[in-house]
């Protein structure tokens, strides 16, 4: 099943939270997440070459090690831990993964290996101004010119990473329902524009096109049912990530009732403390198991009709209840920790704005849940 | 000093004040539409004076200080007509108070203070010409308000005062400081602590503007505006609508057992806890409606309603830790409003 950690996925998690304690800590995050490019580039190619992230889990005749979506997720896990500013999520969960859903072999050689060597960094784009991530309300536009190149037209929003980003997966309409297509992030018609994201350590762009020249990703016809994958790996991946930001919510409340002292004992002595405490402790330990059994499922070479959909049906119910725990358990350790939790330099408010904006990412609580309905037929 | 205003000065608050109730509301509600103040500016050093301009006016023309005696330039109405006041103010979206001042040491001045203390220091209160900030908690010292450290050492015939207060909203802006020291023993707990008015210019005293999660520092206010809505919306609004309008028969029957019993009863005790609740889920649940949109931070041109859900979300977490968390409170209530015993555990009080 791999529900549990093997030995060697242990061995993963124990050097990525080593090597990110040691080079990420959250000063190094502050510093990044107002610098130009948001990141460092020096930790990027260190995470790449040395630890070998970015191909952990992209397949061996593309550069990678050919690991799988488990280990993507104790890698994420671990990041979302730490709130690393890096391209990571969208360049390997959300780019690579849609490339190797398209089972486009050409466009996996073009970009893979530079993205396994941190060398390239890739996003996607997906909602339009109307801010929907349903695939049916996309209206951005793919035509072929004259030469039978094709041209897109719109505006993305909440593309992550989409200003620093060297190449842009972008989803269009087609005349023959939606297309995948690759952007050069220097292209003619093409500008990336830094929004003022909410959360300060995960930059998003808005995106216009203006018959901007593209390539093709994937086969001819309707690109929904992969793109719908695609986004299905990229959810449960971003469970991971935010199982990792609420573990580090709860140690830091933890840690924090043990040490502060009113009425001349700890607060973690109080009632009120322990029970917020345990009934975050029970929604992460929950939200972990869920993040597992998703990712396993993806492990199984089987992709028949009844599988895809219990994926599916894992992938929303992973992210709504992910989500709600993240934001609750950020909540909770600014309110343990009082009126310094409500500073600017307590990181706290960091962890509580990543979690409403993953939240809102890939279509909010709400959306998942309604899915998830229709999916099982309630 | 700040003249204590005249009958001549206040000639127009003074009749309204003689009428009945609702020539009372009349005439405060044509008079604030009236003299309006405009746009809030921008910028925040232009504001303040934009805001001390309101304040003086409402001074000079006798319809400041609702509960406040006329001794000191307020208008000491019964405490109904302060109701119609309060309601009428709120509704003409004019400037509120600058500082914490005027709602907390004030009336203690009042209550408490010498007849020197009150003529100088309550008027130019009440006009804001003196900004007024609290030091109350300490960074060791929030919820545990008696264990505070910062002391007080007579010297003659002044106070030298050490130490350390956080979270003193206005403090940046203010002109005097109304604080909590230590002049007993740390064991002493509250028996040993002494109020100190403090000049804020004075030598030795440094402030600094706290920045908080939300990146600065502002007003919020709540209303409902027409959203389309699905079902499970419609459930969610149909919530909120239930808890404003019991937020207000609370508010109605608390007002209503202090005119009849001079107490205002039980409820009074819980309707903080209901209010910050309802702040924070009402905040959440609009960041949820806007869906993407609602990571977006205030500055963004995509950002909806110049992101005020947003920031209001952010700044609403505040409302369940700020003048003791919704912890403490619902300790007092279960000790002093329910009786249930005191942990023995505690320190003494």
């Amino acid at each position: 099943m791999g529900i549990t950690l093997t030995d060697a996925q242990e061995e993963l998690r124990d050097l990525v939270r080593g090597f990110l304690a040691e080079k990420a800590p959250s000063e190094a995050v502050r510093r990044w997440m107002d610098s130009d490019d948001g990141y460092d580039p020096d930790l990027w190619h260190q995470m790449a070459r040395q630890l070998g992230l970015h191909g952990l889990v992209l397949p061996e005749q593309y550069g990678g090690a050919g690991y799988g979506l488990p280990e993507l997720a104790v890698v994420l896990e671990e990041m979302g831990r730490r709130l690393l500013p890096a391209p990571f999520f969208a360049t390997i969960a959300l780019a690579a993964q849609t490339l190797l859903a398209s089972g486009d072999d050409q466009a996996c050689r073009r970009y893979l290996p530079g993205i396994a060597e941190g060398e390239l960094t890739a996003t996607v784009a997906v909602c339009d101004v109307n801010g929907s991530w349903e695939l049916s309300d996309i209206t951005a536009t793919a035509q072929r010119d004259g030469d039978g190149d094709w041209r897109l037209s719109g505006t993305k929003m909440f593309v992550i990473d989409g200003e620093t980003a060297d190449v842009i997966l972008v989803v269009a309409r087609t005349g023959d329902g939606l297309g995948l297509f690759a952007v050069d992030g220097n292209s003619a018609g093409f500008t990336a524009t830094r929004l003022d994201a909410l959360d300060p350590t995960r930059r998003l762009a808005r995106v216009d096109l203006q018959d901007c020249q593209a390539e093709r990703v994937g086969p001819a016809g309707d690109a929904a049912p992969f793109l719908r994958k695609a986004l299905d790996m990229a959810t449960v991946a971003l469970a991971a990530e935010q199982v990792g930001g609420a573990q580090a919510c709860l140690d830091d409340a933890v840690a924090y009732a043990k040490v502060r002292v009113q009425f001349n004992r700890p607060i973690g002595s109080f009632q009120a403390i322990k029970h917020k405490c345990a009934d975050m402790l029970l929604e992460i330990e929950s939200a972990k198991a869920a993040v597992l059994y998703a990712a396993s499922l993806t492990t199984e070479a089987a992709d028949d009709a009844p599988a895809e959909e219990e994926f599916a049906i894992c992938a929303a119910l992973v992210s709504a209840y992910c989500s709600t725990a993240y934001t609750h358990a950020a909540k909770e350790n600014i309110q343990i920790h009082g009126g310094i939790g409500f500073t600017w330099e307590h990181d706290a408010h960091l962890y509580l704005k990543r979690a409403k904006t993953s939240e809102l990412l890939f279509g909010a609580p709400a959306a998942q849940r309604a899915r998830i309905a229709e999916l099982v037929g309630i | 000093m700040t003249e204590v205003i005249t009958d001549a000065d206040a000639a127009g608050a003074r009749a309204a004040a003689a009428g009945t109730d609702d020539e009372f509301r009349k005439a405060l509600r044509s008079w604030l539409t009236d003299n309006h103040p405009g746009k809030r500016p921008k910028d925040p050093g232009e504001r303040q004076v934009w805001q001390k301009a309101w304040l003086a006016k409402l001074y000079d023309a006798g319809f400041a200080g609702p509960s406040w005696p006329r001794a000191y330039g307020g208008m000491d109405l019964p405490f109904a007509r302060q109701i119609i006041y309060q309601e009428e103010y709120a509704s003409a979206r004019v400037p509120g108070p600058l500082g914490t001042g005027l709602g907390i040491v004030g009336p203690t001045l009042i209550t408490y203070g010498t007849d020197e203390q009150k003529r100088r220091f309550l008027p130019s209160m009440l006009r804001g010409d003196t900004v007024w900030a609290q030091g109350f908690s300490e960074p060791e010292a929030g919820s545990d308000l008696p264990a505070l450290r910062a002391t007080a050492r007579r010297d003659g015939d002044e106070y030298v005062v050490n130490g350390q207060k956080v979270w003193n909203t206005s403090a940046d802006i203010a002109d005097i400081l109304f604080t909590l020291v230590r002049t007993g023993s740390r064991e002493s707990r509250a028996r040993g602590i002494t109020y100190l008015l403090i000049d804020a210019h004075a030598p030795g005293v440094t402030i600094r503007p706290l920045r908080d999660l939300t990146g600065g520092a502002d007003f919020s206010e709540i209303f409902f505006e027409g959203a389309t809505a699905d079902p499970l919306v419609r459930d969610r609004l149909a919530d909120f609508e239930i808890r404003v309008r019991i937020m207000r028969y609370q508010g109605m029957r608390t007002i209503e057992s202090i005119l009849a019993k001079g107490e205002p009863g039980p409820g009074a005790s819980t309707s903080r806890l209901f209010i910050t609740a309802f702040e924070q889920d009402l905040h959440e649940f609009a960041v949820d409606l806007l869906g993407s949109y609602g990571t977006l931070g205030r500055t963004d041109v995509h950002s909806v309603e110049r992101g005020r859900w947003v920031w209001g979300f952010l700044r609403t977490r505040a409302s369940t830790i700020g003048t003791g968390t919704s912890e403490i409170q619902r300790n007092t209530i279960a000790e002093q409003v329910l009786g249930l015993p005191y942990d023995p555990a505690m320190p003494p009080r």
